[in-house]
């Protein structure tokens, strides 16, 4: 079976945070307990282990796109309770097991016995409890952050990889979503960020894995950036384009049942060195710049004046083994907006 | 030196995002301080008393060391480097402060000298057979999670983060707001002249020289596109003392205390042009693996618009009427009609510009 690259973030991320768990319950008892008793470190670790499994599913697989659905404070609350009532209960088993095989006692045994109900009364278990509900808040908020900051980028902040600007070589390509902006003016920006917001989250899936990195969203354009090695392995940066396209026409109709118009989208590609680079002081945002993203920016913009949806440069094709398929097709030697020399620019057709 | 420090601790006070958040370092550090001894050993109070001050004191310290004082030549370490350098900082700050705190509580429960304490072996005792070493790792791991929060907010802008943590924006949401585009003039020519990283420095400290002048006045940095910026403000701080317009004023004369250096370092010197309009946004989310909160409306394209025909009209600002109906200028202003601006699919925008007398 083959995995989709969704899926395989989505597992990463279910290891990582079952990590985490595990090292944070072990890292209570040390803090608790102290570092000489040893069966509450196995309980620990345990514990850590079945509440960061049962976080990864309920935030991976449960509360997704869904949860948007219900007000912020409903989530929160719904959420609360089904991690206290979890929580109680992974904890409460797994102390109450550690002790059936510590102290040779059966389940009951352990429920009447004194010391066991010191323990949840008086003892350790509601701050135990408390302590693994912060740590399913922070998951959630750790998580949060990094998809606002993009694909790899909060450990690019951290460790201010771009702090200095930064040359790479990267291919880069530009979507636009055609048309969609009469939906704002026909339907108002409500109907038009919901719009936005179906596509981008459709297009999720073919725009990454293929080794592209979304860079950002402006409005109804998307940038999709890829070091060059990634892009050009199995034409990835191309057909990128194609399966996007694909998938639109999957979902044809639910766009014409919601939105009442069919998406089509144009794109230009091109490659060269750019400059990446943490900018601004009170709003920091790692920009992409130099020459090859202004080139791009204005590849695109002559789709609509050539009337091809699909443009790429000289400079790119050169790179690439196309497959027999996928057919160039010359516009010509095109002066683009501010620049002086001018460039060959090709419509790239997929005849599948 | 002394006077840096003391100039930042001013704007401590003046700056009310900068208190807020001192306030909000240091009350978490109380709570963690307390909830330490509440944790280990119950309800001692000699330990409770330790755990407060520690917290309060060790939250003291990060605020003034991450807040007042923000020591440049850290910020351009290496990340390693800089790591290392606070590991130290504060292993040494706690391994030498919890010792001192925690005799000195102790002494006084003991009714005897905090010198009689130390000598009299109950310092040894502490140290080597209690859990001092529990003590300071926690410490230092809330010092981390502290540092490393601070800085993603930081970076996030401007409440970004806490509209977050609050949902601020978990559901769309309309709102009314003014918008100011920035546009860098000449790029292109800069940009070719300078290559790359030289533009991009040159961009970083053109950012840079106009921040103050947004925050002051209350804007919100909304994204920065090439060499574009776009800034907004709720409509009724953008109004509110002119905040909206104040920002282009101070930007400009900001940039212009600033000529020389632009010119000794890049040989060229910044100057923008800027569009204003105001309109209903959609706030919201947008994206799966990345994500956004955006805003969606028609006056996002009109503002982008106004500020394109700068050149046009031969100004640096343009200024929908719509808005100018609004603001309370004073009579230091010059207003003057231009004209108006072609929105595709839509009403033209009639656009004045504004100048000080």
């Amino acid at each position: 079976m083959k995995l989709s690259i969704i899926q395989r973030v989505k597992i990463i991320s279910a290891v990582q945070i079952t990590i985490v768990g595990v090292v944070l319950g072990i890292a209570f008892i040390f803090f608790s307990y102290g570092s000489d008793a040893f069966y509450p470190y196995v309980s620990g670790a345990v514990s850590g282990l079945i509440a960061g499994f049962s976080i990864s599913i309920l935030e991976l697989y449960i509360f997704t796109r869904g949860a948007k659905k219900i007000t912020f404070i409903w989530l929160l609350t719904l959420k609360s309770a089904i991690y206290l009532i979890l929580f109680s209960t992974i904890i409460f088993n797994v102390v109450v097991f550690s002790r059936i095989s510590r102290l040779n006692m059966s389940y009951l045994e352990v429920l009447n016995d004194t010391t066991f109900q010191y323990y949840l009364t008086h003892g350790l278990f509601k701050i135990e409890v408390i302590y693994t509900l912060i740590f399913a808040y922070v998951i959630n908020f750790t998580r949060m952050m990094s998809r606002k900051m993009g694909q790899g980028m909060l450990a690019n902040y951290i460790t201010g990889t771009y702090y200095k600007p930064v040359h790479e070589a990267r291919i880069v390509m530009f979507i636009r979503i055609v048309g969609s902006r009469k939906l704002l003016d026909k339907q108002g920006p409500l109907s038009f960020h919901r719009f936005l917001n179906n596509f981008y989250f459709d297009v999720s899936n073919p725009a990454i894995s293929r080794g592209g990195v979304i860079h950002e969203y402006v409005e109804d354009l998307m940038v999709i950036t890829w070091p060059i090695n990634k892009g050009l392995v199995n034409v990835n940066c191309i057909q990128t384009y194609f399966d996007i396209q694909k998938l639109i026409k999957l979902k044809t109709e639910k766009y014409n049942r919601l939105f009442g118009f069919e998406p089509r989208i144009q794109a230009g590609i091109h490659t060269g060195a750019v400059v990446i680079s943490e900018i601004g002081e009170v709003k920091t945002q790692i920009v992409i710049s130099g020459d090859t993203m202004n080139t791009t920016s204005r590849i695109l913009d002559q789709c609509g004046v050539q009337k091809v949806d699909f443009l790429a440069s000289d400079q790119i094709l050169r790179m690439l083994g196309l497959p027999k398929n996928i057919h160039t097709i010359p516009v010509g030697e095109i002066k683009l907006k501010g620049k002086l020399e001018s460039m060959a620019l090709y419509g790239i057709k997929d005849f599948n | 030196m002394g006077l840096k420090i003391l100039i930042s601790m001013r704007n401590l006070f003046r700056y009310t995002k900068k208190t807020k958040d001192a306030f909000i370092i240091m009350g978490v550090g109380l709570v963690l301080g307390l909830l330490y001894p509440t944790l280990n050993k119950g309800d001692n109070l000699g330990s409770v008393i330790n755990g407060f001050i520690i917290g309060v004191v060790g939250s003291g310290f990060i605020v003034f060391n991450e807040i007042v004082l923000n020591v440049k030549f850290l910020r351009q370490l290496k990340f390693k480097a800089l790591v290392l350098f606070k590991t130290v900082l504060y292993s040494v700050f706690f391994i030498s402060i919890i010792p001192i705190v925690v005799s000195l509580t102790r002494s006084r429960e003991q009714n005897t000298s905090f010198i009689e304490y130390v000598n009299g072996g109950g310092l040894h005792q502490f140290l080597f057979h209690e859990d001092f070493h529990i003590i300071i790792a926690y410490s230092l791991v809330s010092t981390a999670v502290f540092i490393f929060t601070y800085q993603m907010s930081k970076k996030m802008g401007q409440g970004v983060m806490w509209n977050f943590i609050i949902g601020k924006y978990h559901q769309t949401r309309e709102e009314k707001r003014i918008f100011l585009f920035i546009d860098l003039n000449n790029s292109t020519t800069i940009a070719q002249n300078l290559g790359d990283i030289e533009y991009n420095k040159f961009l970083k400290q053109f950012y840079f020289d106009i921040t103050d002048s947004i925050i002051s006045n209350y804007g919100k940095i909304y994204r920065y596109v090439g060499d574009e910026v776009v800034i907004s403000w709720r409509m009724k701080k953008g109004l509110e003392n002119t905040n909206c317009i104040n920002t282009y004023f101070q930007a400009k004369s900001a940039l212009e205390k600033k000529r020389e250096y632009y010119m000794n370092h890049f040989g060229f010197a910044p100057s923008f042009s800027a569009g204003y309009n105001y309109g209903k946004v959609i706030v919201g989310e947008i994206g799966d693996i990345k994500s956004q909160i955006s805003f969606i409306g028609k006056v996002m394209y009109n503002t982008a618009a106004i500020e394109k025909y700068c050149k046009k009209y031969d100004t640096n600002i343009l200024i929908a009427d719509k808005l100018l109906k609004h603001l309370k200028l004073s009579s230091n202003y010059n207003i003057i009609k231009k004209g108006e601006v072609e929105i595709t699919n839509s009403t033209p925008i009639p656009v004045s510009s504004i100048n000080l007398k």
